[in-house]
Protein backbone atom coordinates (compact mmCIF):
# COMPACT_ATOMS: atom_id res chain seq x y z
CA UNK A 1 0.00 0.00 0.00
CA UNK A 2 1.36 3.40 -0.99
CA UNK A 3 1.39 6.19 1.59
CA UNK A 4 -0.54 9.34 0.63
CA UNK A 5 1.38 12.46 -0.33
CA UNK A 6 0.99 14.24 2.96
CA UNK A 7 1.11 11.21 5.23
CA UNK A 8 3.98 10.81 7.64
CA UNK A 9 6.05 7.69 7.20
CA UNK A 10 6.56 5.64 10.38
CA UNK A 11 10.13 5.75 11.61
CA UNK A 12 11.99 2.44 11.49
CA UNK A 13 12.49 0.85 14.89
CA UNK A 14 16.24 1.09 14.46
CA UNK A 15 15.95 4.91 14.45
CA UNK A 16 13.50 5.30 17.28
CA UNK A 17 15.17 2.61 19.35
CA UNK A 18 11.76 1.53 20.55
CA UNK A 19 10.39 -1.94 20.10
CA UNK A 20 6.72 -1.97 19.14
CA UNK A 21 5.05 -4.48 21.42
CA UNK A 22 1.53 -5.51 20.45
CA UNK A 23 -0.43 -8.65 19.76
CA UNK A 24 -0.63 -10.12 16.27
CA UNK A 25 -3.52 -8.73 14.21
CA UNK A 26 -5.96 -11.08 12.47
CA UNK A 27 -4.24 -10.34 9.14
CA UNK A 28 -0.84 -11.16 10.62
CA UNK A 29 -2.21 -14.38 12.10
CA UNK A 30 -3.44 -15.42 8.67
CA UNK A 31 0.01 -14.70 7.24
CA UNK A 32 1.80 -16.71 9.88
CA UNK A 33 -0.80 -19.35 10.50
CA UNK A 34 -1.56 -21.15 7.27
CA UNK A 35 -2.48 -24.75 6.65
CA UNK A 36 -3.02 -26.06 3.11
CA UNK A 37 -6.38 -27.77 2.54
CA UNK A 38 -4.72 -31.10 1.67
CA UNK A 39 -2.91 -31.02 5.00
CA UNK A 40 -6.16 -30.38 6.87
CA UNK A 41 -7.99 -33.18 5.01
CA UNK A 42 -5.17 -35.62 5.77
CA UNK A 43 -5.21 -34.81 9.48
CA UNK A 44 -9.02 -35.04 9.61
CA UNK A 45 -8.80 -38.45 7.94
CA UNK A 46 -6.26 -39.63 10.53
CA UNK A 47 -8.48 -38.36 13.35
CA UNK A 48 -11.51 -40.15 11.92
CA UNK A 49 -9.57 -43.40 11.64
CA UNK A 50 -8.36 -42.95 15.20
CA UNK A 51 -11.98 -42.53 16.35
CA UNK A 52 -12.92 -45.74 14.52
CA UNK A 53 -9.97 -47.54 16.10
CA UNK A 54 -11.04 -46.38 19.59
CA UNK A 55 -14.55 -47.66 18.86
CA UNK A 56 -13.18 -51.00 17.68
CA UNK A 57 -11.00 -51.37 20.77
CA UNK A 58 -13.74 -50.29 23.16
CA UNK A 59 -16.46 -52.29 21.45
CA UNK A 60 -18.82 -49.32 21.37
CA UNK A 61 -19.26 -46.22 19.21
CA UNK A 62 -17.12 -43.18 19.97
CA UNK A 63 -18.83 -39.86 19.31
CA UNK A 64 -17.41 -36.48 18.29
CA UNK A 65 -18.00 -35.21 21.82
CA UNK A 66 -15.38 -37.65 23.12
CA UNK A 67 -12.93 -36.65 20.41
CA UNK A 68 -13.61 -32.95 20.98
CA UNK A 69 -12.87 -33.38 24.69
CA UNK A 70 -9.60 -35.16 23.93
CA UNK A 71 -8.50 -32.51 21.43
CA UNK A 72 -9.40 -29.61 23.70
CA UNK A 73 -8.33 -31.13 27.03
CA UNK A 74 -5.49 -28.60 27.66
CA UNK A 75 -7.83 -25.62 27.04
CA UNK A 76 -10.64 -27.12 29.16
CA UNK A 77 -8.22 -27.82 31.99
CA UNK A 78 -6.79 -24.32 31.79
CA UNK A 79 -10.30 -22.91 31.97
CA UNK A 80 -11.11 -25.11 34.95
CA UNK A 81 -7.96 -23.90 36.73
CA UNK A 82 -8.82 -20.27 36.04
CA UNK A 83 -12.37 -20.73 37.28
CA UNK A 84 -11.13 -22.66 40.28
CA UNK A 85 -9.98 -19.34 41.73
CA UNK A 86 -13.45 -17.84 41.31
CA UNK A 87 -15.54 -20.50 43.00
CA UNK A 88 -17.62 -17.94 44.82
CA UNK A 89 -18.70 -16.41 41.51
CA UNK A 90 -19.65 -19.53 39.57
CA UNK A 91 -22.07 -22.34 40.00
CA UNK A 92 -19.92 -25.28 41.08
CA UNK A 93 -22.74 -27.68 40.31
CA UNK A 94 -22.45 -27.15 36.57
CA UNK A 95 -20.48 -29.54 34.34
CA UNK A 96 -16.75 -28.99 33.83
CA UNK A 97 -16.01 -25.82 31.86
CA UNK A 98 -15.45 -26.17 28.13
CA UNK A 99 -13.43 -23.88 25.94
CA UNK A 100 -15.54 -22.30 23.22
CA UNK A 101 -12.64 -22.34 20.73
CA UNK A 102 -13.74 -25.68 19.24
CA UNK A 103 -17.10 -27.33 19.86
CA UNK A 104 -18.68 -30.72 19.24
CA UNK A 105 -20.84 -29.03 16.58
CA UNK A 106 -17.69 -27.94 14.75
CA UNK A 107 -16.61 -31.57 14.49
CA UNK A 108 -20.04 -32.68 13.30
CA UNK A 109 -19.89 -30.01 10.58
CA UNK A 110 -16.38 -30.91 9.40
CA UNK A 111 -17.28 -34.58 9.14
CA UNK A 112 -20.74 -34.08 7.64
CA UNK A 113 -20.81 -35.88 4.29
CA UNK A 114 -23.10 -33.22 2.84
CA UNK A 115 -20.75 -30.38 3.74
CA UNK A 116 -17.34 -29.63 2.34
CA UNK A 117 -15.99 -26.90 4.60
CA UNK A 118 -12.77 -27.38 6.51
CA UNK A 119 -11.68 -26.06 9.90
CA UNK A 120 -10.37 -22.49 9.93
CA UNK A 121 -6.61 -22.17 10.42
CA UNK A 122 -7.05 -21.01 14.01
CA UNK A 123 -9.32 -23.94 14.91
CA UNK A 124 -7.14 -26.37 13.02
CA UNK A 125 -4.21 -25.63 15.33
CA UNK A 126 -5.88 -27.75 18.02
CA UNK A 127 -6.32 -30.70 15.68
CA UNK A 128 -2.72 -30.42 14.50
CA UNK A 129 -1.50 -30.41 18.11
CA UNK A 130 -3.61 -33.47 19.00
CA UNK A 131 -2.51 -35.49 15.94
CA UNK A 132 1.14 -34.66 16.61
CA UNK A 133 0.61 -35.70 20.24
CA UNK A 134 -0.87 -39.04 19.15
CA UNK A 135 1.96 -39.50 16.67
CA UNK A 136 4.71 -39.03 19.24
CA UNK A 137 3.00 -41.49 21.56
CA UNK A 138 2.84 -44.11 18.78
CA UNK A 139 -0.97 -44.34 18.95
CA UNK A 140 -1.49 -43.73 15.23
CA UNK A 141 1.53 -45.57 13.77
CA UNK A 142 -0.58 -48.38 12.31
CA UNK A 143 -3.09 -45.93 10.87
CA UNK A 144 -0.43 -43.77 9.20
CA UNK A 145 1.61 -46.74 8.01
CA UNK A 146 -1.49 -48.14 6.27
CA UNK A 147 -2.24 -44.75 4.65
CA UNK A 148 1.34 -44.22 3.47
CA UNK A 149 1.72 -47.75 2.12
CA UNK A 150 -1.59 -47.37 0.27
CA UNK A 151 -0.26 -44.16 -1.27
CA UNK A 152 2.92 -45.99 -2.35
CA UNK A 153 0.85 -48.73 -4.01
CA UNK A 154 -1.26 -46.09 -5.74
CA UNK A 155 1.89 -44.51 -7.19
CA UNK A 156 3.20 -47.94 -8.25
CA UNK A 157 -0.06 -48.68 -10.10
CA UNK A 158 0.06 -45.25 -11.73
CA UNK A 159 3.64 -45.83 -12.90
CA UNK A 160 2.68 -49.24 -14.27
CA UNK A 161 -0.18 -47.71 -16.24
CA UNK A 162 1.96 -44.80 -17.41
CA UNK A 163 5.03 -46.74 -18.59
CA UNK A 164 3.12 -49.93 -19.48
CA UNK A 165 6.02 -52.40 -19.51
CA UNK A 166 4.70 -55.27 -21.57
CA UNK A 167 5.59 -58.93 -21.37
CA UNK A 168 4.97 -59.34 -25.10
CA UNK A 169 6.54 -57.78 -28.18
CA UNK A 170 3.99 -58.60 -30.89
CA UNK A 171 3.43 -62.34 -30.50
CA UNK A 172 6.89 -62.82 -28.98
CA UNK A 173 7.24 -63.27 -25.22
CA UNK A 174 9.76 -60.66 -24.11
CA UNK A 175 9.67 -61.17 -20.35
CA UNK A 176 10.06 -64.87 -19.83
CA UNK A 177 8.89 -66.69 -16.74
CA UNK A 178 12.40 -67.78 -15.88
CA UNK A 179 13.58 -64.15 -15.97
CA UNK A 180 10.71 -63.13 -13.73
CA UNK A 181 11.48 -65.95 -11.30
CA UNK A 182 15.11 -64.81 -11.05
CA UNK A 183 13.99 -61.20 -10.59
CA UNK A 184 11.77 -62.34 -7.75
CA UNK A 185 14.68 -64.30 -6.25
CA UNK A 186 17.46 -61.68 -6.49
CA UNK A 187 15.58 -58.37 -6.54
CA UNK A 188 12.64 -58.58 -4.12
CA UNK A 189 13.60 -57.65 -0.60
CA UNK A 190 17.21 -56.92 -1.54
CA UNK A 191 19.36 -54.72 0.67
CA UNK A 192 22.70 -53.42 -0.63
CA UNK A 193 25.50 -51.34 0.82
CA UNK A 194 26.41 -48.31 -1.32
CA UNK A 195 29.83 -46.62 -1.35
CA UNK A 196 28.53 -43.05 -1.22
CA UNK A 197 30.76 -39.97 -1.50
CA UNK A 198 30.52 -37.94 1.68
CA UNK A 199 30.65 -34.21 2.11
CA UNK A 200 33.83 -33.04 3.84
CA UNK A 201 35.65 -35.65 5.88
CA UNK A 202 33.06 -38.39 5.97
CA UNK A 203 29.78 -39.40 7.54
CA UNK A 204 28.86 -37.49 10.69
CA UNK A 205 28.90 -40.67 12.75
CA UNK A 206 29.97 -44.16 11.61
CA UNK A 207 27.39 -44.93 8.97
CA UNK A 208 26.71 -46.82 5.78
CA UNK A 209 24.53 -45.95 2.84
CA UNK A 210 21.92 -48.58 1.94
CA UNK A 211 19.99 -49.23 -1.27
CA UNK A 212 16.80 -51.02 -0.22
CA UNK A 213 14.62 -52.77 -2.76
CA UNK A 214 11.05 -53.82 -1.99
CA UNK A 215 8.93 -56.42 -3.73
CA UNK A 216 9.08 -56.72 -7.51
CA UNK A 217 5.50 -56.33 -8.73
CA UNK A 218 3.94 -55.13 -12.01
CA UNK A 219 7.53 -54.51 -13.18
CA UNK A 220 7.73 -51.58 -10.77
CA UNK A 221 9.86 -51.97 -7.64
CA UNK A 222 9.86 -49.43 -4.80
CA UNK A 223 13.38 -48.45 -3.70
CA UNK A 224 14.81 -46.40 -0.85
CA UNK A 225 18.28 -45.02 -0.30
CA UNK A 226 19.09 -44.29 3.33
CA UNK A 227 22.00 -43.48 5.55
CA UNK A 228 22.11 -45.99 8.42
CA UNK A 229 24.29 -45.41 11.45
CA UNK A 230 26.12 -48.58 12.44
CA UNK A 231 25.24 -48.24 16.10
CA UNK A 232 21.90 -47.01 17.37
CA UNK A 233 21.74 -44.13 19.83
CA UNK A 234 22.63 -44.77 23.45
CA UNK A 235 19.79 -46.65 25.10
CA UNK A 236 18.12 -47.23 21.71
CA UNK A 237 20.62 -49.70 20.22
CA UNK A 238 17.87 -51.88 18.79
CA UNK A 239 16.23 -48.99 16.94
CA UNK A 240 17.58 -48.16 13.48
CA UNK A 241 19.23 -44.73 13.52
CA UNK A 242 18.82 -43.53 9.94
CA UNK A 243 18.41 -40.56 7.62
CA UNK A 244 16.14 -40.96 4.58
CA UNK A 245 17.98 -39.82 1.45
CA UNK A 246 16.03 -40.80 -1.65
CA UNK A 247 12.87 -42.74 -2.29
CA UNK A 248 11.43 -43.91 -5.58
CA UNK A 249 10.89 -46.73 -8.03
CA UNK A 250 12.84 -48.93 -10.38
CA UNK A 251 10.64 -49.22 -13.48
CA UNK A 252 11.65 -52.20 -15.59
CA UNK A 253 11.47 -52.11 -19.39
CA UNK A 254 13.19 -55.43 -19.86
CA UNK A 255 14.67 -58.30 -17.87
CA UNK A 256 17.35 -60.72 -18.92
CA UNK A 257 18.56 -63.71 -16.92
CA UNK A 258 22.33 -64.07 -17.21
CA UNK A 259 22.70 -67.78 -16.52
CA UNK A 260 21.19 -68.99 -13.27
CA UNK A 261 23.07 -66.65 -10.94
CA UNK A 262 22.37 -63.14 -12.27
CA UNK A 263 19.51 -61.12 -13.59
CA UNK A 264 19.73 -57.73 -15.30
CA UNK A 265 16.96 -55.14 -15.21
CA UNK A 266 16.88 -52.32 -17.77
CA UNK A 267 14.66 -49.35 -17.27
CA UNK A 268 14.36 -46.16 -15.31
CA UNK A 269 15.36 -45.28 -11.80
CA UNK A 270 12.92 -42.64 -10.53
CA UNK A 271 14.14 -40.96 -7.37
CA UNK A 272 12.89 -38.12 -5.24
CA UNK A 273 14.38 -36.44 -2.19
CA UNK A 274 11.35 -35.98 0.04
CA UNK A 275 13.27 -34.23 2.79
CA UNK A 276 14.61 -31.52 0.48
CA UNK A 277 17.92 -31.69 2.36
CA UNK A 278 21.19 -30.39 0.92
CA UNK A 279 24.57 -32.15 1.36
CA UNK A 280 25.22 -29.98 4.39
CA UNK A 281 22.08 -31.38 6.00
CA UNK A 282 22.49 -35.09 5.36
CA UNK A 283 26.24 -35.39 4.67
CA UNK A 284 26.08 -37.02 1.20
CA UNK A 285 27.89 -35.02 -1.50
CA UNK A 286 24.98 -35.21 -3.93
CA UNK A 287 23.26 -32.07 -5.17
CA UNK A 288 20.50 -34.00 -6.97
CA UNK A 289 16.94 -33.31 -5.89
CA UNK A 290 15.84 -36.40 -7.78
CA UNK A 291 14.69 -37.20 -11.29
CA UNK A 292 14.26 -40.01 -13.79
CA UNK A 293 17.50 -41.75 -14.75
CA UNK A 294 17.99 -44.35 -17.46
CA UNK A 295 19.73 -47.23 -15.75
CA UNK A 296 20.42 -50.92 -15.72
CA UNK A 297 21.01 -52.95 -12.58
CA UNK A 298 22.45 -56.45 -12.45
CA UNK A 299 21.43 -58.37 -9.35
CA UNK A 300 23.09 -61.51 -8.00
CA UNK A 301 23.28 -63.41 -4.74
CA UNK A 302 26.34 -61.36 -3.70
CA UNK A 303 25.28 -57.88 -4.65
CA UNK A 304 24.19 -55.54 -7.38
CA UNK A 305 25.89 -53.40 -10.00
CA UNK A 306 24.22 -50.30 -11.28
CA UNK A 307 25.06 -48.61 -14.54
CA UNK A 308 23.85 -45.07 -15.07
CA UNK A 309 23.60 -43.10 -18.28
CA UNK A 310 25.53 -39.86 -18.32
CA UNK A 311 23.75 -36.54 -18.10
CA UNK A 312 23.63 -33.28 -16.27
CA UNK A 313 21.36 -34.60 -13.55
CA UNK A 314 23.57 -37.58 -13.07
CA UNK A 315 26.57 -35.38 -12.47
CA UNK A 316 24.70 -34.34 -9.36
CA UNK A 317 23.39 -37.80 -8.36
CA UNK A 318 26.64 -39.74 -8.92
CA UNK A 319 28.03 -39.32 -5.37
CA UNK A 320 25.14 -41.39 -3.99
CA UNK A 321 26.57 -44.39 -5.86
CA UNK A 322 30.22 -43.63 -5.15
CA UNK A 323 31.01 -41.55 -8.23
CA UNK A 324 33.02 -38.41 -7.58
CA UNK A 325 30.92 -35.22 -7.72
CA UNK A 326 30.74 -34.01 -11.32
CA UNK A 327 31.56 -37.46 -12.71
CA UNK A 328 28.68 -37.03 -15.13
CA UNK A 329 30.95 -34.85 -17.28
CA UNK A 330 32.24 -38.11 -18.76
CA UNK A 331 30.72 -39.06 -22.08
CA UNK A 332 30.51 -42.80 -21.45
CA UNK A 333 28.05 -44.45 -19.08
CA UNK A 334 28.96 -44.56 -15.43
CA UNK A 335 29.67 -47.80 -13.63
CA UNK A 336 29.82 -47.03 -9.93
CA UNK A 337 31.50 -49.50 -7.56
CA UNK A 338 29.53 -52.74 -7.01
CA UNK A 339 27.03 -52.73 -4.17
CA UNK A 340 27.42 -55.50 -1.61
CA UNK A 341 24.34 -57.46 -0.53
CA UNK A 342 23.62 -57.07 3.17
CA UNK A 343 21.94 -59.77 5.21
CA UNK A 344 18.48 -58.75 6.36
CA UNK A 345 18.44 -58.75 10.15
CA UNK A 346 15.94 -57.35 12.66
CA UNK A 347 17.43 -53.84 12.34
CA UNK A 348 16.97 -53.80 8.57
CA UNK A 349 13.42 -55.07 8.99
CA UNK A 350 12.71 -52.38 11.61
CA UNK A 351 14.22 -49.83 9.23
CA UNK A 352 11.91 -50.97 6.44
CA UNK A 353 8.88 -50.63 8.74
CA UNK A 354 9.97 -47.08 9.61
CA UNK A 355 10.40 -46.24 5.93
CA UNK A 356 6.68 -46.74 5.41
CA UNK A 357 6.19 -43.22 6.77
CA UNK A 358 6.52 -40.69 3.98
CA UNK A 359 7.06 -37.02 3.38
CA UNK A 360 3.87 -35.66 1.85
CA UNK A 361 3.80 -32.57 -0.34
CA UNK A 362 0.88 -30.27 0.51
CA UNK A 363 0.91 -27.68 -2.26
CA UNK B 1 22.28 -26.20 -19.00
CA UNK B 2 23.78 -28.49 -16.40
CA UNK B 3 26.47 -27.72 -13.87
CA UNK B 4 30.10 -28.39 -14.69
CA UNK B 5 32.31 -30.39 -12.34
CA UNK B 6 34.00 -27.18 -11.16
CA UNK B 7 30.64 -25.55 -10.41
CA UNK B 8 29.48 -28.60 -8.46
CA UNK B 9 32.68 -28.61 -6.41
CA UNK B 10 32.32 -24.89 -5.75
CA UNK B 11 28.73 -25.36 -4.56
CA UNK B 12 29.74 -28.23 -2.30
CA UNK B 13 32.60 -26.20 -0.82
CA UNK B 14 30.19 -23.34 -0.11
CA UNK B 15 28.11 -25.71 1.93
CA UNK B 16 30.93 -26.64 4.25
CA UNK B 17 31.80 -24.12 6.86
CA UNK B 18 28.56 -23.00 8.48
CA UNK B 19 29.32 -24.33 11.94
CA UNK B 20 25.73 -24.47 13.23
CA UNK B 21 24.62 -26.80 10.45
CA UNK B 22 27.72 -28.96 10.87
CA UNK B 23 27.07 -29.05 14.62
CA UNK B 24 23.45 -30.04 14.01
CA UNK B 25 24.46 -32.81 11.61
CA UNK B 26 27.20 -34.14 13.87
CA UNK B 27 25.32 -33.63 17.16
CA UNK B 28 28.20 -31.48 18.44
CA UNK B 29 27.04 -29.21 21.25
CA UNK B 30 30.50 -27.65 21.73
CA UNK B 31 30.60 -26.56 18.10
CA UNK B 32 27.09 -25.15 18.45
CA UNK B 33 28.04 -23.14 21.52
CA UNK B 34 31.11 -21.72 19.81
CA UNK B 35 29.06 -20.65 16.80
CA UNK B 36 26.42 -19.03 19.00
CA UNK B 37 29.12 -17.16 20.92
CA UNK B 38 30.32 -15.77 17.59
CA UNK B 39 26.85 -14.40 16.89
CA UNK B 40 25.29 -17.09 14.70
CA UNK B 41 21.54 -17.63 14.97
CA UNK B 42 19.67 -20.91 15.26
CA UNK B 43 16.90 -19.39 13.13
CA UNK B 44 19.23 -18.90 10.16
CA UNK B 45 17.94 -20.73 7.07
CA UNK B 46 20.33 -22.43 4.68
CA UNK B 47 20.28 -21.76 0.94
CA UNK B 48 18.62 -24.42 -1.17
CA UNK B 49 16.73 -26.35 1.47
CA UNK B 50 15.66 -23.51 3.73
CA UNK B 51 16.55 -25.73 6.68
CA UNK B 52 17.35 -24.18 10.03
CA UNK B 53 19.88 -26.01 12.23
CA UNK B 54 16.83 -27.47 14.04
CA UNK B 55 15.66 -29.09 10.77
CA UNK B 56 19.13 -30.55 10.20
CA UNK B 57 19.30 -31.87 13.76
CA UNK B 58 15.81 -33.38 13.49
CA UNK B 59 16.70 -35.05 10.18
CA UNK B 60 19.85 -36.56 11.71
CA UNK B 61 18.39 -37.44 15.10
CA UNK B 62 20.91 -35.20 16.88
CA UNK B 63 19.33 -35.30 20.33
CA UNK B 64 21.99 -33.53 22.40
CA UNK B 65 22.00 -30.66 19.90
CA UNK B 66 18.21 -30.38 19.97
CA UNK B 67 18.06 -30.51 23.74
CA UNK B 68 20.57 -27.66 24.14
CA UNK B 69 19.35 -25.62 21.17
CA UNK B 70 15.74 -25.63 22.38
CA UNK B 71 16.81 -24.14 25.71
CA UNK B 72 17.96 -20.99 23.92
CA UNK B 73 15.40 -18.23 24.13
CA UNK B 74 15.25 -16.94 20.56
CA UNK B 75 15.00 -20.33 18.85
CA UNK B 76 11.84 -20.76 16.75
CA UNK B 77 10.62 -24.35 16.10
CA UNK B 78 7.84 -22.99 13.83
CA UNK B 79 10.10 -21.94 10.94
CA UNK B 80 9.22 -23.79 7.73
CA UNK B 81 11.84 -24.96 5.24
CA UNK B 82 11.53 -24.50 1.47
CA UNK B 83 9.20 -27.52 1.24
CA UNK B 84 6.95 -26.08 3.93
CA UNK B 85 8.07 -28.50 6.61
CA UNK B 86 8.75 -27.86 10.25
CA UNK B 87 11.69 -29.43 12.08
CA UNK B 88 9.28 -31.82 13.83
CA UNK B 89 8.09 -33.13 10.42
CA UNK B 90 11.58 -34.53 9.79
CA UNK B 91 11.63 -36.23 13.19
CA UNK B 92 8.14 -37.63 12.57
CA UNK B 93 9.02 -39.22 9.23
CA UNK B 94 11.80 -41.09 11.05
CA UNK B 95 9.49 -41.80 14.01
CA UNK B 96 12.20 -40.46 16.30
CA UNK B 97 10.13 -40.26 19.49
CA UNK B 98 12.82 -38.55 21.58
CA UNK B 99 13.30 -35.76 19.03
CA UNK B 100 9.52 -35.51 18.53
CA UNK B 101 9.01 -35.03 22.28
CA UNK B 102 11.62 -32.28 22.49
CA UNK B 103 10.23 -30.38 19.52
CA UNK B 104 6.59 -30.85 20.54
CA UNK B 105 7.27 -29.37 23.98
CA UNK B 106 9.01 -26.39 22.37
CA UNK B 107 6.16 -25.84 19.90
CA UNK B 108 3.43 -26.01 22.51
CA UNK B 109 4.77 -24.46 25.73
CA UNK B 110 2.55 -25.64 28.60
CA UNK B 111 0.55 -27.55 26.01
CA UNK B 112 -0.93 -24.36 24.53
CA UNK B 113 -1.29 -23.50 20.83
CA UNK B 114 0.27 -20.33 19.42
CA UNK B 115 -2.83 -18.32 18.52
CA UNK B 116 -5.89 -18.75 20.65
CA UNK B 117 -9.18 -17.11 19.71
Amino acid sequence: MKAGKGSAKPLPNALTGLAQVRGASAAEKRLVLYYPDAFKRHYLQILDRYRQELARQGGKPVGWKTIRNMVMAPEDEKLARERGGQRDRINVETARPESTAVSEENFKGWYDKDKSHLPSDVKFQYIERFVRFLRKSGAIDDIERALDLAQGEYVRDALHLFYRPNSYGGDRLVLKERDLALAEKFVSGGCFEVEAQWLGEGPPRPAVCLFLVRDYGNHVTPVDIVLLRKEGREGEEEQPDFVPLYTGFLVTDNILALGEEQVALWGKLILSKGSGATPRDDGIASLAEGGTYKSSVTFSADGAEISLETGDDLALLGPVFGVEAGGGDKKEGLAPPPMRRVRRDHRIEALERSLAFRYRPWD
Amino acid sequence: MGLSKAEIERKLKQMIGNPLFDAARMDDVGLMQGALDRGRSLNEQGPGSGFTPLHTAALNGSLRFLEEALKIKHVDPWIRDNKGMLAIDHAEVRRDRAAMNLLFDAMYPNGQVRFSE
